[in-house]
């Protein structure tokens, strides 16, 4: 079969909708309430400053674990389990957020 | 208001053969179809005047297509022949227009969803395979090999349906 005979077929065969599809489209958009606008951010914009932070937390963690610093003439002892306790809440916090906001864009995106 | 009618009066029965060469039910396919419109109405706000408007909203016809195929797995090996009249296959039963557009319809439905998606863009909605391309997230390669093999299948398949009363249908 040669192509034009191909593309002739093809639209010959173009369906139709069924009567009264445009007014009942239109009828059910008059009718249906508004949509109510979610505006969230982009998950991209979040997912960079939440890497960073995650990677500065670790950095500290890192460096300033079982070390001494003096902070307005006291000296302190940091140590790496406070601070990695609560980088971990935070990391956890994060995560949590992440999920929460993929969620609403998948529901989002079905509406 | 008037202006989304005119937009739906133009779309709609192209729109409806693209859906229709995925999900493959009629039906089904005015659902989507209902369902996509609705989709645009709220989103047209998002569309950017960079791009075709109807190859954003193919897109999106086609992605919604996509997804409820994959959500109700519907079954595209029905035995369609079953539905065909008796002593159809003869030539004057052929040249009726209606009896031509059901065989046709039979052998796309008989065709893998992106062969006959591309066969619709490309030569029903005119699209080139760039915009082809846009629409369906295929590469240029997987276009040309469903174009190539969707053009095979489908004259096999009407060979199949018709056998040589296939010569009244062109």
């Amino acid at each position: 079969m040669k192509e034009d005979e191909i593309k002739k077929l093809i639209q010959r065969s173009k369906l139709e909708t069924s009567n009264g599809f445009t007014e009942r489209l239109i009828h059910k958009l008059e009718t249906q309430p508004k949509q109510q606008q979610v505006s969230l951010p982009s998950f991209r914009k979040i997912m960079v400053p939440i890497i960073s932070i995650v990677v500065f937390m670790s950095y500290l963690v890192y460096r300033f674990s079982d070390s001494i610093f003096s902070l307005f003439n006291t000296e302190l002892n940091l140590s790496n389990k406070p601070i990695f306790m609560i980088s971990s809440i935070f990391f956890l916090f994060l995560i949590n957020y992440m999920i929460r906001l993929n969620e609403a864009y998948k529901k989002l995106n079905t509406i | 208001m008037d202006a989304f009618r005119l937009l739906v009066e133009k779309y709609k029965d192209v729109s409806l053969s693209l859906i229709f060469s995925i999900v493959k039910d009629e039906a089904v396919a005015e659902d989507i179809l209902q369902e996509a419109f609705i989709k645009v109405f709220h989103k047209i706000d998002t569309f950017k005047f960079k791009a075709n408007f109807s190859t954003w909203l193919y897109r999106i016809m086609v992605n919604l297509s996509y997804n409820e195929l994959k959500r109700t797995k519907i079954n595209q090996n029905v035995n369609d022949l079953a539905q065909l009249p008796e002593n159809l296959i003869s030539k004057e039963e052929l040249l009726k227009v209606e009896n031509q557009k059901k065989y046709i319809h039979l052998a796309l439905k008989k065709i893998n969803a992106d062969e006959a998606l591309v066969l619709q863009l490309f030569y029903l909605s005119e699209m080139s395979i760039n915009e082809v391309m846009k629409i369906t997230g295929f590469s240029k390669a997987k276009v040309k090999v469903s174009l190539h093999r969707g053009r095979n299948n489908l004259n096999f398949q009407l060979k199949r349906l018709l056998g040589n009363e296939l010569k009244h249908l062109l």
